[in-house]
């Protein structure tokens, strides 16, 4: 198991000298081990009622087990912690849909997402299971702003979007795979029609 | 990165041949060679050999396409990702030095860097070579230093994509795309244009200009589209306007120089859409030259939402009675609040259509005793009337003014007052030759 001690944003101790920072510990799918200060936590809704739930003690932090997320991976989550560490205390935006959402992607996260694209959809299907609003923001928007100016094959090409066929033929597979005489069926419609019968009846 | 080439001499020679097959000089190709992957890792001769070979093999024994040698090998086309790579590094080392122009935010290097990386890699070796997404997970592989080549995905982990993402998710991509780039998206497929085309979309201004030579759809301003053919602007403007979601501020059409085209055909008529549309202010510019933009305002008019529409603002020939006799009818023009008309003769009929806006200003025949009369019973009575302006086409007669308004206000000959009982407003109206001005001032 491999395990990062240090936080994942170098904090400086002397700034904050009069309280105790608290601490929790995660860990990803593959078993790493982050270390995540209180307010950075609050970024993250999931992540926020997940630990007031346990209400764990410094000492209980230390002594459990670190809490699992189970459907992360470790580099991708290292983002994620990244990225809250960096805007632990901001507050979150709310969107009630009625205006236009303006959002611009600071230095600091444009180059933080500075990453293939797999890694990119993994970051935001990430920001939307752990519920950061804001995170979620930026990389939706970095995903638009690929798509600026491309026709429509680039956009097939860039997303790998499926055509109309391909959604079709996924469909079909996805009705046998449920339902395997369907498939038959079909088979036995296509050699009666070879037969010469012109009604399946 | 000289010891990775050192170590590894035949991913040098298909860098080497990848950068012949770009077909640059000689001599400049060894300097922008170098430049990327390090002064001291070729020697001029050992360059100058490899291309000539590389040319001469070709014309003695002629393969059918040089690029076949790096497209039959996995490892010699990651070669090539890995020399894009090194060329952008290069690249991005002239855009971060102070004396280098900026790319703006717009620029497809800035915001979409491996893919516009990936059309000059398509360019030298080939369409359909390597998929894009393919392409883009090395190139930062190689971004980042990671230089093992024979690295391979674990197969059975997952590989997300846009359509993995849940829906909220794709409503919150597609919240920041422009209604052009929207387009393009909804023409990809069946289920996507269904998708984009019920997501909200908000823009300052949306214009339409038929032009029989240059038709365009322009929004905020700055984004533009220029089509051949008239009805194709129409057909993008009305799968723009498909959207039930989409809030305009102001939608604008210019049909100034468009006539002798006939608009009646239920595919062409001007109507946006089948729902009502977010509009807050229309802007009409009819035709110069004949009736037919009348029809077509009252289309317009009729698909958007009344009471959320506030402001009409038309630039009109004379009118066609009957259809204006509708339009004043409607209910988005019984709900709107400010209203103008530019063009002389735009309106005929009563002065008492125009009675229920907040401000409006129009431009009128002969302003008749009767007028004044009504003005006084019904505007002056308005509790939200605020100001006016008419535009007289014959002069005003001043006593008959007088005689309605009483007395002038002492040394201002040509403005009167008319107070609102039961309150500390009152109105002040100014004549001016041929033109009225009314306003609600407080005392």
């Amino acid at each position: 198991m491999s395990v990062e001690n240090a936080p994942v944003v170098d904090v400086d101790e002397a700034a904050i000298p009069v309280e105790k920072k608290m601490y929790y510990r995660f860990e990803s799918n593959d078993k790493k081990e982050f270390r995540v200060s209180e307010l950075a936590i609050q970024q993250s809704e999931t992540l926020n009622r997940l630990v007031e739930a346990m209400g764990y003690t410094s000492e209980d932090v230390e002594n459990k087990p670190a809490i699992a997320i189970e459907n992360i991976d470790g580099k991708t989550l290292k983002l994620v912690f990244q990225w809250c560490e960096h805007h632990k205390g901001e507050a979150i935006p709310v969107d009630d849909g009625s205006v236009p959402k303006i959002v611009e992607i600071p230095e600091f996260d444009a180059k933080l997402m500075d990453i293939d694209n797999g890694l990119l959809f993994k970051l935001i299907w990430a920001a939307d299971y752990l519920n950061i609003v804001q995170l979620l923001n930026v990389s939706c928007k970095k995903v638009a702003n690929m798509a600026q100016g491309k026709t429509p094959a680039q956009l097939r090409r860039v997303y790998l979007l499926p055509s109309d066929e391909e959604d079709e033929a996924a469909k079909r597979a996805a009705q046998e795979a449920q339902d395997p005489r369907a498939r038959e069926v079909e088979e036995e419609f296509e050699e009666r029609k070879r037969q010469g019968g012109n009604s399946f009846f | 990165m000289t010891e990775f080439f050192k170590t590894n001499p035949i991913a040098l020679r298909h860098c080497l041949l990848y950068e012949f097959l770009q077909g640059k000089p000689i001599d400049e190709a060894f300097s922008y060679f170098c430049d990327i992957v390090g002064d001291d890792v070729i020697k001029k001769e050992s360059f100058e050999f490899w291309f000539d070979k590389f040319k001469f093999d070709e014309i003695i024994e002629p393969i059918a396409d040089t690029r076949d040698v790096l497209r039959s090998d996995k490892c010699a086309l990651r070669v090539c990702v890995l020399y894009e790579s090194l060329k952008y590094k290069q690249l991005e080392k002239k855009l971060n030095s102070p004396y280098c122009r900026r790319y703006s935010t717009g620029h497809e290097i800035v915001h979409s860097r491996s893919y516009s990386i990936y059309k000059n890699f398509c360019k030298v070796i080939g369409d359909d070579v390597m998929e894009y997404l393919k392409f883009d997970f090395w190139f930062y592989q190689f971004l980042n230093g990671d230089y093992d080549l024979n690295f391979e995905r674990d197969n059975n982990k997952k590989i997300y994509e846009l359509s993995d993402m849940p829906l909220d998710v794709m409503e919150n991509i597609v919240e920041y795309l422009s209604m052009f780039d929207r387009l393009s998206l909804a023409k990809t497929s069946r289920s996507l244009q269904t998708f984009t085309e019920d997501q909200k979309l908000f823009h300052q201004t949306l214009e339409l200009t038929l032009d029989r030579y240059e038709p365009k759809i322009r929004f905020d301003e700055k984004h533009f589209r220029s089509y051949t053919d008239w009805k194709k602007a129409i057909l993008d403007f009305k799968n723009i306007t498909k959207n039930p979601k989409l809030h305009l501020n102001t939608l604008l059409f210019d049909l100034s120089i468009f006539y002798d085209v006939p608009l009646k055909a239920e595919e062409l008529s001007l109507k946006p859409s089948t729902h009502q549309l977010h509009v807050k202010k229309l802007s009409f510019v009819g035709c110069h030259h004949d009736f037919s933009s009348h029809e077509s305002l009252l289309n317009i008019l009729s698909c958007l939402k009344p009471e959320y529409l506030t402001t009409i603002d038309l630039t009109l020939k004379p009118s066609n009675d009957s259809v204006m006799e509708k339009i004043v009818e409607s209910e988005q023009w019984k709900k709107a609040q400010y209203f103008s008309i530019e063009g002389y003769g735009g309106l005929n009929g009563s002065l008492r259509q125009m009675y229920h806006f907040k401000e409006f200003s129009v431009c009128y025949k002969r302003l008749s005793v009767e007028d004044i009369r009504e003005m006084k019973e019904i505007l002056f009575k308005s509790p939200v009337f605020e100001k006016c302006s008419l535009d007289l086409i014959v002069p005003v007669d001043e006593s008959a003014i007088e005689q309605q308004f009483g007395e002038a206000v002492r040394g201002r000959p040509k403005t009167f007052h008319h107070p609102i009982p039961n309150s500390n407003e009152y109105f002040e109206i100014i004549l001016n030759d041929r033109k009225i001005k009314i306003a609600r001032k407080m005392r």
